[in-house]
Formats: structure tokens, C-alpha cells, sequence
């Protein structure tokens, strides 16, 4: 890696490694206009928005431009700014100027930009043929007419998510994204994982709006609504209103979600708390018995799809227990129909989820009882945040409520469950046999934790060494399954996230770059550190619930074993 | 060293040609293509398409070499030379290879993909006389833009030839931007399209009359170009033909022979 110093606008800066021009701008404090370029994505130079003028009056694209000793760049020239306000005009004179309606008004970076370049004026009509709109899928709804083709959805699905599922097609003035086959998103093989939707520069692709169905719930008498929020929720809901992120503020969403009419508040972790037992119970079987191994986790949608559509031949794999959202919701409803019977009010229950594919997998058949969902309605981070801003509550100054008890208490490994590494440390610690303060400690430092894409660690279980996968990203997790399938690793269990660095970084959250999803990440860590207990076995309202009759029912209400069958909905 | 090209336009042999290193455009004009058509005289050519650019007749004397053009904004491209005579519309001509970009380019930047396609529509109207002088302004934005921003040689290079007839054919702009070109309205030629040139000059054909249809031919085509009924005449496909001659050879009854085709 190149290593030196130029100057960027005059400022002296040294750099060390980074790939392009454009990274050495970001290190030098400017922020280069674009498009296309984004830093976990591999670099497509289509934008022609980063453009910088060098010593001789040439002009590049910043992106594409390697960095080399005595480099002098200006990044806003009088030339450089008229060309970028040309490409703006341009972008938005063939694009849906439909900013007041639109999903992503005030977060897209297109409407941003013109903005930054003061565009005021088109001048010309646009002329494209209208592009049906595809809402067929339940977590991603795609507007083609607001895309400009950057790239970064088709880049994310092919290089992040290994589903290959967006495309290029088309030629020139024909070109455009699609699906494979162009068929409508429900009839592919995406599995709602929402990165797309993450990464749009505009809102092209946006994370389904279900919004309106929460209001009603909320406004109706006859119905009781009770929410869950999970782990990853809390650490990024105050991103929106200036809260550093990873900051936890459970008891503020808790306060204000009661002020929009929710009857009862509650935790995932309680949930959580659930799967660890089930989960750790079943791998605990499976290390004894030998019988399929390595067991995958269970608790990300879109990894239970995938596997589903991609890899049918480790469905056996995959936990039966189900995911956190699921146990809580059945356990709740198996509950609170007593309850609907007895005060003629209906139970809605809906989860606030950092992920979008938990909206498709409150749809899966399998996932209702008695002819009603379990899950009514998932709404994501996002969602609840346009909520909030609805109901003209001023978040940062609102008083602090606690969840509602039974189910809104959970252990430190339930809150982890939020980040990649979380599901397998807090299985690990259920199955430890030691539970002393420095096996945690040691468990920490097993390299469970961290940002790699694949990580390893070796944990002794009850006198042999179990051997532990944790993979974020689906690309890295197909690249795992071949190395398993090649007997290249051993491994008993492994954990995997569909979503880089795993829930806190899902496609439901607000948008943000590697280091703030870390930032998240570092938060759960710190709620579990001050936790009142760390192990899911100590939870004493699920002790109580499993002396009376729930460890007889588990098998009917907290496991679903997937198989191939259930592939089509 | 020669290269190939294919000259065309208002010359007495347009074609493909061989040009020598070193050739002077204005002998390629007066040899390869055997002077102008009907006697009119030398206005323009435009070299290498969409992305190339256009040389007047007082660079004439510059050889065809790359090195000596590039000041002028010429690049090889899809390496056909267009000869223009002096009643052509410069307008229209530069219009078309405008239009060409847009089956040409492939869409993926920004300034490309959308700038080519407003300077077509603008070039469009101006030929039909309907731009007034802010929208030129536009244009020629535009065309800076795309010639500095665009990500490869064809965006680049879209901007060369409007560039150039600018400079050089002033009048003709101003005649469309006032409303009327006398240049437009006393032609009755079909205009020169870019591209679109029938590059064959030769094919190998079957005889109807002699074909006795034995098949000979057909079972040794390696192209597999000719295709048929036994006993009744065979026919080449020229799309598929590489002319590599072997069926002329084996024929026995002498049916199949090369044409020289006009134009």
C-alpha cells in the first residue's frame, strides 16, 4: 500500500494505505460529493460527482484515483462546481421529483446534494416512460423511477449478501436494474435482508411502510396493543435526535410509545432469553449425540431464507428453536388469549425490529396459531423513529419508563443478541458449565467479539473443545458453508447474521457507515456489562414459567424444525 | 503500415480503404476516393464517428495520423471517415453523430448516459430550428462537461465534432438559431447517416442456373453459410459468409463465383 503525503484544497495530508484520492479527501475533512462510492462496497466510479482538479488543471474522479507523493488536488474549483451542478441538474431531470411524498424526504442523498449545490432550476422535461412500481414483496418496496443507477444496491446484494438477486440490464438509455428474471421481488430469491434498501442514494428502494396499520391499532378500542422492542432498537432509535449512537434509550421509546397509545411495552430479551435456553438445550443434544452438527443459529430471517433457497442440504442444521421475536410472540399469545376472552379486547401485538426481514418472517404460515399471526406487525427502527416525529414528541426530554413486567426483563446475553457474536456468547454461556465471572471474562476474550467477517473460537464444553463460527454478511457465510462442505472446518456451531455486523447494522435501522454500527455494537456490550444478571437460566420470570408448564409445552410453542416443503409460502 | 477504414460520404468512391501511415487526408479524398462527388467542393470530415471529430479543409493537408490531429480533437473511433461537400448542412451532419451516441453508449456514468442524451434532444431542436441562443449555451455546457467528467473515450470524445463545426461553421449556427438554413432547405440529397454502411463491397453467391444442388458446398462450409434443398439450387447467407473461398474451389459445376457489388 502506497505511503506519503499531497495536498488536498492545500491542506497537508499524509496517507497511509487508503485506496483513493476520494479516502484521502474524507481523511483531509472534505466531503466529496457522490454517489456511487461506499466505503464497504467496492469502488464503481459512475457518478462523475467526486471529480478533483489536479496541479495541471486535469480533472479525475476522486474515487478512481490513486494517491501518489507531491499530489496537489483542488475539490472545488470554479470548473468543478459547474460541472457538478450540471450532473445534478441532470440526475434530477430524469428522476421523480416527487420529494414531499416520498419515503426518503430529508434522508436522500440526491435531494441532499442539490440542496448542498443550490440546483433551483431544471431545464429539462423528463421524458422516461413510467416503470411500474413493485410493492409485491412484504419488507422492500422498489420504485424505479427514482433510481439513478448507482450501483450500490446491485453491489450489495452481489458482494455483501452473495444473493445476486439485483442486476444490471438493459443497454444505454435502456439501462436499468432488475431482478433476476424481472420477476416481482416476492417471486425471487431475495430474502428480505433490506440492504439495498440501506445503501439507496434515493428512495428507489425503501424499507416497506407499514406505518399506517400501526396508527390503527393504536387508535382502536377493541384492541389491545402490545409491543416488544429489540436489543438493536435501543442503541440507534437516538441517533435521529442528536443521541450519540450506542447509547441505550430503551427507557425513552418506552415512555413514548406509551404515549402513542400502546397498552403494554415490552422486551425482546425476554424472547431472547427463551431461545438461548432452547437453543443451548438443543446444542447441548446435538454435542452428545453427534447428530447434525455443525448447528446453525435460527435467529435472522434472512439467513433461515437463504438457507431455505440456497442450501437445502443444511436445513437439518438450522436450530429448531425459534427466533427471539417468535418465542416471545407465541409464548405472549398463548398467554393473553385467556386475557382477549375474558375483556372482549383482541390482542395486536407488534415488534420493533432493526430488520426488514422480520416483516417476512411475521408472514411465514408457519408462524400463526389458531388462524392469527403471532406477530401482527413488524415495524422497524426507522418507522418508530417517522412515529415519534408524528406524534410531536420531543424525544431527548422525555421522561425515562421502564418496560412492563413479566416480559420486559431478560438477561446481558439476551441484550447481545443484537450484534454478531451475541447469539453464539450467549449460547456459550448457557452452556458453560462454569459459571463463575472469570469464565465470562475468558469467554469475552475467545474471540467471539470483533468485526472480522468469519471468526473462530474454541470454547471447552463439559470436557471437550467446541469449536465456534460466528459469520456476518451472507457472502461470507456461503464462503463458510463450502469450506464446511469441503470438511476444510470443523465446526459445532455457528452463528450467523445476514447483515453486517448483525442486527445493530440491519436494513430497519437509521443509516449508518461500519464505525457507527460498531459504535452500537459497543453499546449492547456495555448494557450487558452493567446487566443484573448475564446468563439466560437466571431470568427468574422464565424459571417460574418453565416450573409451571411450559417446559412440558416447549416443543409445540418454541420449535419449528424448517424443512424443505416449507420453502414456498 | 497501413490500417483499414471506410471512407463514405460525397466522395466519387466511397469504401474501405487502406490508408498508408503518413497518407494526407486530402489525398485520401483525391486518390482512395477518387475526388468529390459531382463536382462540389470539399467542406468537412468528420473521423471516427460518435466519439471522433471533424477536420476542416484547412487541416487538409495533415496526415491521417493520430499524433497530428489530436490538437483537433480527433480520435480514431469506429474508424470511418465521412466526407461532407460543401452543400451540406454542418448542423444536421453533427446532429446525426450526436444521435449515434445514443445507441452507442453504455449507460453506466452519470454525465454520459444523461448529458449525451440532452445535448441529442438539444441538437435535435436546433437542427429543426428551434433553439434559441440560451439553449446553445446549454448545449455547449453540456458538451464541456461530458467532454471532461464522462468515465471512457466515447463520452469523452461526444463533445469533438459539435466542438469543432462550432468553431469552424459559425454561420451555419447562427442561421438555425435565426430560423431558417438556406443550406437545409435547397437539399434534396438523402442526409449521411453514421454507421449504416454496407462495408461488403464483395460476396460470394451460387448460381442458380448452374447449382445442380449436390451439397458439396454446404457439407464443407465451416461458417455454415449455405444452406439448401438437394437437387434444387443452394444460397449463400452473406451474414455468414467469411469468404474464405473453399466452396468456390470444390464446386464442380463452376456455379459459384464473387460479385463485386456498387456503391
Amino acid at each position: 500500500m502506497a505511503k506519503g503525503v499531497m495536498f488536498v484544497d492545500n491542506i497537508r495530508v499524509e496517507f497511509d494505505g487508503e485506496k483513493s484520492v476520494l479516502e484521502v479527501c474524507q481523511k483531509a475533512g472534505v466531503e466529496m460529493p457522490n454517489f456511487c462510492f461506499h466505503s464497504d462496497l467496492s469502488v464503481y466510479g459512475a457518478c462523475r460527482m467526486c471529480m478533483v482538479e489536479d496541479q495541471n488543471g486535469k480533472i479525475e474522479a476522486a474515487c478512481t484515483m490513486l494517491p501518489y507523493e507531491g499530489l496537489r488536488i483542488r475539490t472545488n474549483t470554479a470548473r468543478l462546481l459547474k460541472y457538478r451542478r450540471l450532473i445534478l441538474e441532470l440526475l434530477l431531470s430524469a428522476h421523480c421529483r416527487d420529494c414531499t411524498t416520498c419515503e426518503k424526504n430529508r434522508a436522500c442523498r440526491l435531494q441532499e446534494m442539490a440542496m448542498r449545490f443550490g440546483i433551483h432550476r431544471i431545464r429539462f422535461a423528463d421524458t422516461r416512460e413510467p416503470i411500474p412500481e413493485d410493492h409485491s414483496s412484504p419488507a422492500i418496496s422498489v420504485d424505479y423511477n427514482k433510481c439513478i443507477l448507482c450501483g450500490d444496491c446491485v453491489r450489495v446484494c452481489h458482494e455483501v449478501q452473495g444473493v445476486n438477486n439485483l442486476h444490471f440490464a438493459g443497454r444505454g438509455p435502456d439501462l436499468r436494474i432488475v431482478t433476476t428474471e424481472g420477476k416481482p421481488l416476492s417471486e425471487t430469491n431475495c430474502v428480505s435482508c433490506g440492504q439495498c434498501a440501506a445503501v439507496c442514494t434515493t428512495g428507489a428502494i425503501t424499507v416497506k411502510n407499514e406505518i399506517g396499520l400501526a396508527w390503527r391499532a393504536l387508535h382502536d378500542p377493541h384492541k389491545r396493543v402490545v409491543i416488544q422492542i429489540a436489543p438493536a432498537v435501543r442503541v440507534a432509535v437516538g441517533e435521529a435526535y442528536g443521541i450519540p449512537s450506542g447509547e441505550n434509550v430503551l427507557d425513552k421509546l418506552v415512555t413514548a410509545l406509551k404515549i402513542m397509545g400502546a397498552d403494554e411495552v415490552y422486551d425482546t430479551i425476554f424472547g431472547a432469553d427463551l431461545t438461548v435456553r432452547e437453543e443451548g438445550a438443543e446444542f447441548l443434544r446435538r454435542l452428545e449425540s453427534g447428530e447434525n452438527l455443525p448447528l446453525f443459529t435460527s435467529c435472522c430471517p434472512a439467513w433461515v431464507r437463504y438457507v431455505e433457497q440456497e442450501r437445502p442440504q443444511f436445513l437439518k442444521n438450522l436450530s429448531s428453536a425459534l427466533s427471539p421475536m417468535q418465542m416471545f410472540a407465541t409464548v405472549l399469545k398463548d398467554r393473553y388469549r385467556v386475557r382477549d376472552a375474558e375483556d372482549g379486547r383482541t390482542t395486536f401485538h407488534i415488534a420493533i425490529m432493526p430488520c426488514t426481514a422480520k416483516k417476512m418472517e411475521a408472514g411465514r404460515p408457519e408462524f400463526r396459531r389458531f388462524g392469527v399471526p403471532n406477530v401482527d406487525l413488524v415495524l422497524t427502527t426507522q418507522e418508530v423513529i417517522k412515529m415519534i416525529k408524528e406524534s410531536g414528541i420531543r424525544f431527548q426530554l422525555l421522561e425515562k419508563e421502564s418496560p412492563d413486567l413479566p416480559f420486559g426483563m431478560g438477561s446481558g446475553a439476551a441484550e447481545i443478541f443484537g450484534t454478531s457474536g451475541g447469539v453464539a456468547e450467549a449460547v456459550l454461556r448457557h452452556c458453560l458449565p462454569d459459571k463463575s465471572k472469570n469464565a465470562l471474562r475468558l469467554l469475552e476474550h475467545s474471540g467471539l467479539r470483533g468485526s472480522d467477517p468469519i471468526r473462530f473460537a474454541t470454547v471447552p464444553v463439559g470436557g471437550r473443545d467446541v469449536r465456534v463460527a460466528v459469520v456476518h454478511g451472507l457472502s461470507s457465510a456461503a464462503k463458510l458453508l463450502d469450506q464446511i462442505e469441503r470438511g476444510e472446518v470443523q465446526v459445532d456451531l455457528v452463528e450467523v447474521m445476514s447483515c453486517r455486523t448483525g442486527c445493530v447494522g440491519g436494513a430497519g435501522q437509521p443509516y449508518a457507515l461500519m464505525s457507527g454500527k460498531l459504535r452500537r455494537a459497543a453499546g449492547l456490550y456495555e448494557i450487558d456489562r452493567s446487566a443484573m444478571f448475564k446468563r439466560a437460566e437466571r431470568n427468574p420470570v422464565l424459571n417460574g414459567m418453565y416450573a409451571e408448564d411450559l417446559g412440558a409445552r416447549s416443543h409445540e410453542l418454541l420449535h419449528h424444525a424448517y424443512a424443505p416443503d416449507d420453502t414456498q409460502p | 503500415m497501413t490500417k483499414p477504414y471506410l471512407l463514405k460520404g460525397d466522395v466519387a468512391r466511397p469504401g474501405p480503404i487502406d490508408v498508408p501511415d503518413g497518407t494526407t487526408l486530402r489525398s485520401i479524398v483525391e486518390t482512395l476516393g477518387g475526388g468529390m462527388a459531382n463536382g462540389r467542393a470539399f467542406k468537412a470530415m468528420q473521423i471516427g464517428g460518435p466519439s471522433g471529430g471533424l477536420v476542416t479543409a484547412a487541416q487538409l493537408d495533415l496526415p491521417l495520423d493520430f499524433k497530428a490531429l489530436k490538437p483537433f480533437g480527433v480520435r480514431r473511433g469506429d474508424g470511418v471517415l465521412t466526407v461532407l461537400d460543401e452543400d451540406r448542412c454542418i448542423v444536421d451532419a453533427v446532429s446525426r453523430f450526436m444521435e449515434k451516441t445514443q445507441t452507442e453508449f453504455c449507460g453506466k456514468c452519470v454525465s454520459c448516459r444523461e448529458g449525451t442524451r440532452r445535448m441529442s434532444e438539444l441538437m435535435r431542436a436546433l437542427r429543426a430550428c428551434r433553439l434559441d441562443r440560451e439553449g446553445l449555451a446549454v448545449l455547449t455546457d453540456h458538451g464541456e462537461m461530458v467532454s471532461v467528467t464522462g468515465f471512457c473515450a466515447l463520452g469523452k470524445g461526444s463533445f469533438s465534432t459539435l466542438r469543432a463545426a462550432l468553431e469552424a461553421f459559425p454561420g451555419e449556427f447562427e442561421a438555425h438559431l435565426a430560423g431558417s438554413c438556406p443550406l437545409c432547405a435547397r437539399e434534396t440529397r438523402p442526409p449521411i447517416e453514421p454507421g449504416d454502411f454496407a462495408y461488403e463491397r464483395k460476396r460470394i453467391v451460387i448460381d442458380a442456373e448452374k447449382c445442380r444442388g449436390c451439397g458439396r458446398c454446404a457439407r464443407a462450409c465451416h461458417a455454415q453459410a449455405i444452406t439448401g434443398e438437394l437437387r434444387s439450387p443452394f444460397a449463400i447467407h452473406a451474414d455468414r459468409c467469411v469468404k474464405c473461398y473453399t466452396c468456390m474451389e470444390l464446386c464442380a459445376f463452376g456455379a459459384i463465383r464473387e460479385v463485386e457489388l456498387d456503391g
